[in-house]
């Protein structure tokens, strides 16, 4: 019987609470179902057997930690506020004559209701949309699926076990509270933290200064290679930062507004700061975290979408055209008219067999060699520090001949023994004069446009085209070795447009690659593929066989993206409307004694509103600014994903922030409308 | 004509439906001279609460008027009732009503600042209020770091501080210890002494001796009233004692 009595009190207490507790069941809900379907797809036999499936479910095992440590660290949150409320109601049960023991049970059966509602409609959502994540993640990456409906055993026994023992730690922490306190300290608990606030300047000072730091790491690194391994530091330092600043700074900040007497002393300020003060000193904590979920979700957005909607630019940077075949040479003598006469014919031949006609046939010689540039003078040497390295010093160099430049451009250019024409890449270069080596050229023309060579605009560093009357030129280079290893490639590069079905395309393109390999074992002798070097090489892609495999790394990415996102977002909209609640009831009082001592009820709306919309909006617009910062980063890390149309991107991460922007204010009216709805202004 | 004219004052509530008539004020009339210092006394569910509500213009009575300096009430518009309070009424509150969020000088200035004046022109009168007072050191304070005693004298210097023509007090100190409250009471004695005009709504034999005329409450009218004459605190309180166990009495029997 008396144990129906704590049912019935848990159960009137979830009622009469019901406008926190919704929410926050709700919340459980969201992160249970979002576990359930990121651990079913994980191990989900579609995504393993698909091309790229181990990254994408490396992908969603790391995504699986992720939301376990926030759910864990969000319903702490979610909990502390809903708890503050429900203690009040135990202390007058304590007054009232219940034990604490009596207490626990009614917080034993709530924590009971809660966790088993949460989990088992967690799960039947998760299920529910474990199966459409599966179709739209198939569907993103282009791949077959069927529509049988199936439970993973696995990800339920996890989704129980890791949040039971979540809610059974939240369980604990309210035994722990309860225990600790004596009854009218429980019933006061709603309106403890009453202090004075006090600005703390040293922790508002380094907070700026945190962000500060982070904010130059974005903007000076240019080595992408370091930016990937100090993205990770900025990404803290962010986080200290915007703690730091939203908890103590913006107290800081109204301190400064208040110790300005002609701003304060206003109508329209007086009130604003003055509360702000103390709104801020309270929810810092809640606005940080607001805001660094927010730059969170923009910056997975903005990436992951780049990569996704980019990939048919990325693949047409790095194949500008379809199929693609070069070989490799360390030797002038080698890449020979005859030579490449003979691999033509072997092409040809293939193209005849299949009835196949190649369109927009590109073909040309080049030469490369990379190197540092000191002044004038690039050092050949293939061997620099890749990740201490100053990027901008080095320089890839591409060399074409006179007379391929002239014949794909359509130009008669003319040039002497010595002289050279440059074209530029991510770089400028205005000298007269370029030594590469021992190899002394005379810049006598900067051209506007060249070659397109896939193989640069797949590369992150500054790149040199330089046009020479032909590779006889480059014999000084052709002798310098790294080891056993010359530093100079001489490449005959052969690309061409398919208007075929991509089957055939490919069968064209395979048959293409052994035609090549099997002439050339037999002119030059096989290939050690387990040594460095060899005296030929064949590079190749066909972008009809390798889009599947974009789509699929790509795919996977944006999707995990767009999951977080959602976590990310239902987080921080449960965050925003607690916050409401919240201060709406501590507010209600507040705005009854402006009301008493003559403030007038537009003055109290404009009040409400200047504030709601400043506590609203700063973590947005700090978010933007992160996301701002951190632009500089993702460009970097982008472009090693051959993501080089900076225009794109930038306006990929526009839209994001755009359509972050609407989710964030329909969160706001919703939960602004509950704030007045709670501090109505009483006749 | 008087300072504050009440006049025939009747405040019925009705519920939702009209099913309910609940008849808080019958018919109240009295007047209040400048300088005067009255206090209102009568049972819980008398009136008097009803009766501050009317006279702080915050319930609008079903019938009556009230004249304050000349201004009839009625006479003014919804929209502007809340400037009307704000420029001739101070209020002090039994729970004072002090926002935690300002400091003590700032919940003085509060007032002011609502009304869009530059508190710079009232340090002056911020001083000698303070001093008088004797809130002068904690003024950089805030509320929850002051007594309750304290923070009613905050609350009478943030109604005196707009020079208000009536100061309507509820209970003051109804929520203070028996020092506190002696210590407010004779505040007010003050502060009338200075020219203002109080109005005290209270319970309290002690707090209602302070005053020089005492207004009975009985189901919605003045049932009595007592003048203060020549008499001393002590003797006030007499008649005061004599003439609630009169009502309370003689009350029933009617």
């Amino acid at each position: 019987m008396k144990r129906f009595l704590y049912l019935r009190l848990a159960l009137s207490g979830i009622y009469k609470n019901r406008k926190l507790y919704l929410p926050y069941i709700l919340s459980t809900v969201g992160t249970i179902a979002v576990y359930y379907i990121i651990h079913f797809l994980s191990c989900s036999p579609f995504v393993i057997n698909m091309a790229y499936g181990n990254n994408v479910g490396i992908a969603l095992a790391l995504g699986k930690i992720v939301i376990a440590v926030f759910s864990l660290i969000f319903l702490f949150y979610t909990n502390s506020f809903l708890t503050r409320r429900r203690y009040k109601e135990f202390g007058l049960y304590n007054i009232l004559g219940m034990t604490k023991r009596n207490i626990f049970g009614i917080v034993f059966w709530e924590t009971l209701i809660v966790s088993v509602t949460g989990l088992a409609a967690g799960i039947f959502v998760g299920i529910i949309f474990s199966k459409l994540a599966e179709l739209g993640l198939m569907k993103l990456i282009s791949a077959e699926t069927n529509y049988i409906i199936f439970v993973s055993g696995k990800a339920l026994y996890y989704t129980v076990l890791i949040y039971g023992a979540l809610f059974f730690i939240l369980m604990l922490k309210s035994f722990f509270v309860i225990s600790r306190t004596n009854p009218i300290a429980l019933m006061q608990s709603e309106n403890v933290g009453e202090k004075p606030i006090k600005a703390n300047w040293v922790l508002a000072f380094s907070g700026a200064l945190i962000l500060g730091g982070a904010y130059y790491m974005s903007v000076s690194i240019d080595n992408p290679l370091t930016a990937l391994t100090l993205f990770f530091v900025a990404v803290i330092m962010v986080i200290i930062g915007t703690y730091l600043l939203f908890m103590s700074g913006s107290v800081a900040l109204c301190k400064i507004l208040q110790k300005n007497k002609s701003y304060y002393y206003k109508k329209n300020h007086f009130i604003s700061v003055s509360s702000m003060t103390y709104r801020m000193k309270r929810n810092g904590a809640g606005l940080a975290s607001i805001c660094i979920l927010s730059t969170m979700v923009l910056v997975m957005i903005s990436s992951t979408g780049s990569l996704y909607f980019g990939k048919n630019n990325a693949l047409k940077a790095r194949y500008p055209r379809d199929t693609e075949i070069s070989v490799v040479y360390h030797s002038i003598d080698k890449i020979s008219d005859d030579n490449i006469a003979k691999i033509k014919s072997a092409y040809d031949r293939v193209f005849e067999n299949h009835r196949f006609t190649p369109k927009n046939v590109l073909e040309y010689r080049y030469g490369e060699i990379a190197g540092l540039l000191k002044q004038n003078t690039v050092q050949p040497n293939p061997d620099y520090d890749t990740v201490n390295v100053n990027y901008s010093d080095v320089r890839s160099i591409y060399f074409i001949s006179l007379a391929d430049y002239n014949r794909v451009l359509g130009t008669d250019y003319t040039l002497e023994p010595g002289e050279a024409m440059i074209y530029t890449l991510r770089c400028k270069y205005d000298a007269n004069l370029l030594n590469i080596g021992d190899l002394k050229l005379r810049i006598v023309k900067t051209l506007d446009r060249c070659i397109n060579i896939g193989e640069a605009n797949s590369l992150i560093m500054p790149s040199f085209f330089i046009v020479i009357p032909d590779f006889k030129v480059l014999t000084p280079l052709a002798s310098i070795t790294f080891g056993d290893m010359p530093v100079l490639f001489l490449r005959y590069h052969y690309g061409y447009d398919s208007d075929a079905e991509a089957d055939e395309t490919i069968a064209v393109y395979k048959d293409q690659s052994s035609a090549l390999e099997d002439m050339l074992t037999q002119s030059e002798g096989a290939r050690d593929d387990t040594s460095e070097y060899n005296d030929y090489g064949i590079y190749r892609g066909c972008i009809a066989e390798e889009k599947d495999d974009f789509n699929s790394l790509f795919g996977g990415m944006f999707f995990l993206g767009i999951i977080l996102s959602i976590i990310f977002i239902i987080a921080a909209a449960v965050i925003i409307y607690y916050k409401q609640v919240s201060e709406g009831y501590e507010d209600a009082k507040r705005f009854e004694i402006l009301q008493n001592v003559g403030m007038t009820k537009t003055d109290i709306r404009k009040t409400i509103n200047s504030q709601i919309l400043t506590v609203f909006f700063a973590p947005l617009i700090l978010s933007g600014l992160h996301l701002g910062f951190a632009f500089p980063f993702l460009w970097k890390i982008l472009q090693m994903f051959s993501l080089t149309n900076l225009r794109f991107i930038i306006s990929v991460t526009l839209v994001a922030f755009a359509i972050f922007g609407v989710f964030y204010t329909i969160i706001y009216k919703l939960t602004a409308r509950l704030y007045y709805s709670i501090v109505t202004v009483k006749e | 004509m008087s300072y504050l004219e009440v006049k025939n004052i009747k405040k019925v509530y009705t519920t939702r439906f009209g099913a309910n008539r609940v008849e808080a004020l019958r018919d109240v009339n009295f007047s209040i001279e400048k300088g005067e210092y009255v206090a209102v006394m009568g049972e819980s569910g008398s009136g008097k609460t009803t009766l501050l509500n009317i006279l702080a213009a915050i319930l609008k009575p079903t019938s009556g008027s009230i004249t304050l300096d000349g201004n009839e009430l009625s006479h003014i518009k919804d929209s502007d009732l809340v400037e009307y309070r704000r420029d001739n009424l101070g209020f002090v509150f039994q729970d004072f009503n002090l926002l935690d969020t300002l400091s003590v000088k700032d919940n003085i200035y509060l007032p002011i600042v609502l009304a869009g004046k530059n508190p710079k022109n009232l340090a002056a009168k911020l001083v000698s209020l303070v001093s008088t007072l004797g809130i002068s050191e904690i003024l950089k304070k805030y509320p929850y770091e002051i007594s309750g005693g304290q923070k009613q004298r905050v609350a009478i210097a943030r109604a005196l501080i707009t020079d208000p023509k009536l100061i309507l007090a509820d209970e003051p100190t109804g929520s203070l210890d028996s020092k506190s409250s002696d210590d407010i009471l004779r505040l007010f004695t003050e502060i009338n002494k200075e020219g203002h005009t109080v109005l005290m709504v209270t319970h309290s034999v002690k707090a209602a001796s302070c005053a020089n005329r005492i207004l009975f409450i009985k189901d919605g009218e003045v049932f009595h009233q007592i003048y203060r004459g020549d008499d001393t605190n002590e003797q006030l309180y007499g008649k005061i004692s004599d003439t609630l166990t009169l009502l309370q009495t003689g009350g029933e029997r009617r």
